[in-house]
């Protein structure tokens, strides 16, 4: 089974975010050190930089399919330039020599081996080394071994496991049942180091075949939310096992990368003009959510480029975008699940000189939220575990079938606490003043992990979920004192240390946007 | 057949009373603790308990059961469930208004104008935008509740008890005014 799924895999990765992450993995496996993973048009035919275990400088191009004599003479600039073009990088000595590799998931025609045979000749003539092919057969035992005892082998897991791997790849990635997988895969039990460490590196790899079908189908959306929640187990483990940096990092840092190209994917995508208008028949709801979604990535990557000093960005191009958005009404909060995608589009906002807009924004979300979920209403907004699609089905399935009517809910709100907080930081004290008396009418859930690390999960049974009101009366003075306070150690240590990745992980887990992870942010892009 | 047994199941459970439909309920997510802050002020732990009921039923070699067996089935634990709660509900508030000294006894005797005014003094009662009373919920027993139905619409002709229920509802009116006023932002 497990052969037959590494080879079905490979004959439909792609060459990014899926052979080249799983690849990378290998090679970590393999105790190389990368230098540099990345596609881009000044790569000069190098996807990844390594140095091997030997001290051996490598670079590969990364390919996907079969390869036949058309297709090499279609990609030999980059091959060209793969072998000889020195490699600039700042850990690597001017002029080093390095080996190369073309490596596809397919096989090579015996035309294209002739045609690098002959190349190999006239480049040993020019002092190059030779271009190495490794095939998918070739890539097919390594695969193999890295995560060969790691695989489900209950009949349930496995169930699941098969699941997730034939998901259409269109919106349907249960975020539940993969972090579960994840959880499996990275028990809470005595591990050595290695096994620990490699254990985290498999976690990447099975990533890359349950995420395929979203990177082919081009849901970027999932791709990034499972790359994410992948990246959070890793560092969950790392901190719970205690491990050292370099039996981790490199393999979470992979993993992120993942989720980066992935939001990076759909925020070019967004900004591409008409990119969002519908392709089918569809209700406005579902747009306005999608719209959210996609201005949301947008808005990140904007955050994180800025953060990265890079005062003008492409994403530049999606300030009018968000703005226009914003202002005509196309984004939708559906429930406490599109807090993260609000925050980043207002904090994009701000960023780009439109406070008034993103402060409308939150007090606009605080309305809906005091008018919704306060105690005593009927029909309150979904909480933040609820995911849209499942949001949208829910809002598809009370039309068709009135539900039972058994029972009160008990209303709470899980966003609005933090929203309050941001707006006592902005001083907006008359918009808060006018609004005070809904707002006692609002209990503020929270959950709280016995173990600060436990966030980093989708779900742990170690902890308390509190509910809490509103001061009644409450002074502005000592309100503003508590906005203003923030225990950044009620932080898992990634989410402390790792701003970037704070902000993924609060659009991948919206139930965890907590007040502290919240404020945290908001100060970290301000 | 599981959606109709759940449906059936929890139909049942809040069959039991009515007072079970008017109890708002959350499902906790994640985690196995809990806590809240009452109208006081005061954060309160949840201390869950875990509660059970059984039920027998006969089975009989290649015999499935008819429509109404399966429903009676599915309804039974909803039932007993139902009961269980109520009774918990009973020993909590018990326990609470002990707590707080909000216990009217009757001491065996037959209810009075004074005793139910006296029950309505310990109450804490919210208003409608327009001012009119949202009248909380009572339980009795059905002795209780018997005398209650019979004695009520004649306290209903006698004008002392109309001016002494209308100058509580003033000053209960009064203090819900003075609670709201304190849902503020001030300085």
């Amino acid at each position: 089974m497990k052969e037959r799924l590494i080879a079905d895999w490979l004959t439909k990765a792609g060459e990014r975010g899926g052979l080249d992450v799983a690849f990378c993995q290998i090679l970590l496996a393999r105790g190389s050190r990368i230098l540099q993973a990345r596609h881009s048009p000044t790569e000069n035919g190098k996807d990844i930089i390594t140095i091997e275990s030997d001290k051996r400088l490598c670079a590969y191009q990364i390919k996907s399919g079969d390869i036949d004599l058309h297709e090499f003479e279609k990609i030999q600039p980059q091959i060209t330039a793969l072998v000889e073009t020195a490699i600039l990088h700042p850990n690597v000595r001017a002029g080093q020599e390095h080996h190369s590799f073309l490596v596809t998931t397919g096989k090579f025609t015996e035309s294209v081996e002739t045609r690098v045979q002959a190349l190999n000749a006239a480049w040993k003539k020019r002092k190059y080394k030779p271009l190495a092919l490794i095939g998918g057969t070739q890539l097919h035992p390594d695969f193999m071994k890295l995560a060969a005892d790691f695989w489900p082998e209950e009949p349930s897991e496995v169930s699941s496991f098969f699941k997730m791997y034939l998901a259409e790849g269109k919106g349907d990635l249960d975020h539940k049942l993969f972090a579960e997988f994840l959880r499996r895969l990275l028990p809470e039990e005595k591990l050595s180091k290695p096994i620990a460490s490699r254990r985290i590196a498999a976690a990447g790899l099975f990533s890359s075949y349950l995420l395929e079908s979203f990177n082919r189908q081009g849901d970027h959306w999932s791709a990034f939310c499972g790359w994410t929640i992948t990246a959070a187990h890793q560092a969950w483990a790392a901190e719970v096992y205690k491990l050292p940096p370099k039996a981790w990092e490199d393999s979470f840092q992979l993993t992120k990368d993942a989720a980066i190209a992935a939001l990076e994917r759909l925020a070019f995508e967004t900004i591409e003009p008409n990119a969002l208008v519908p392709h089918e028949p569809e209700l406005d709801d579902y747009t306005r959510m999608r719209n959210t979604v996609a201005s949301s990535a947008v808005a990140a990557c904007f955050l994180m480029r800025r953060r990265a000093n890079q005062n003008s960005t492409p994403m530049d191009q999606g300030i009018p975008l968000v703005h226009r958005l914003v202002t005509n009404g196309r984004v939708f909060f559906w429930g406490e699940s599109a807090l993260p995608n609000f925050l980043v589009i207002c904090w994009m906002l701000e960023q780009s000189g439109q406070s008034w807009l993103a402060e409308g924004v939150m007090l606009g979300v605080v309305g809906a939220l005091t008018k919704f979920n306060q105690k005593l209403s009927a029909n309150p907004l979904s909480g933040p575990e609820v995911l849209p699609d499942e949001v949208f089905s829910s809002i598809l399935k009370k039309n068709a079938k009135p539900e039972m009517a058994h029972g009160r809910r008990a209303p709470v709100s899980w966003s609005l606490e933090s929203l309050l907080h941001l707006l006592a930081i902005r001083m907006r004290r008359q918009a808060l003043k006018a609004r005070w008396w809904d707002i006692t009418h609002v209990e503020m859930a929270s959950f709280r992990p016995n173990r600060a690390a436990d966030a980093l999960l989708w779900f742990t049974n170690a902890g308390e979920e509190m509910e809490r009101l509103a001061g009644k009366p409450q002074s502005w003075k000592e309100f503003t004192g508590i906005a203003r306070t923030n225990d950044l150690n009620a932080l898992p240590t990634i989410l402390r240390n790792d701003p970037d990745f704070a902000l993924m992980f609060m659009l991948a887990y919206p139930h965890r946007a907590s007040t502290t992870l919240v404020k945290a942010l908001d100060k970290w892009f301000e | 057949m599981i959606e109709l047994r759940n449906a059936q199941m929890f139909d049942a459970l809040f069959s039991v009373s009515p007072v079970l439909t008017q109890i708002p309920i959350r499902a906790q997510r994640e985690g196995k603790e809990s806590s809240f802050q009452d109208e006081q002020g005061k954060i309160r732990k949840i201390d869950y308990q875990h509660k059970s009921v059984t039920i027998q039923r006969k089975t009989e070699d290649a015999r499935g059961m008819t429509l109404e067996q399966f429903i009676e089935t599915a309804r039974e634990p909803g039932t007993g469930m139902g009961k269980e709660m109520m009774r918990t509900l009973f020993q909590v508030l018990d326990t609470a208004t002990k707590e707080t000294g909000n216990v009217v006894n009757a001491g065996g005797k037959p209810i009075s104008i004074d005793l139910f005014l006296g029950l309505l003094e310990k109450i804490q009662i919210d208003f409608t935008p327009d001012g009119n009373p949202i009248w909380p919920s009572f339980h009795a027993g059905s002795e209780m509740h018997a005398q209650f139905q019979r004695l009520f619409p004649e306290w209903l002709k006698d004008p002392e008890f109309n001016s002494r229920m209308e100058k509580m509802v003033v000053r209960k009116r009064q203090e819900f005014y003075e609670r709201e006023a304190h849902r503020r932002l001030v300085d």
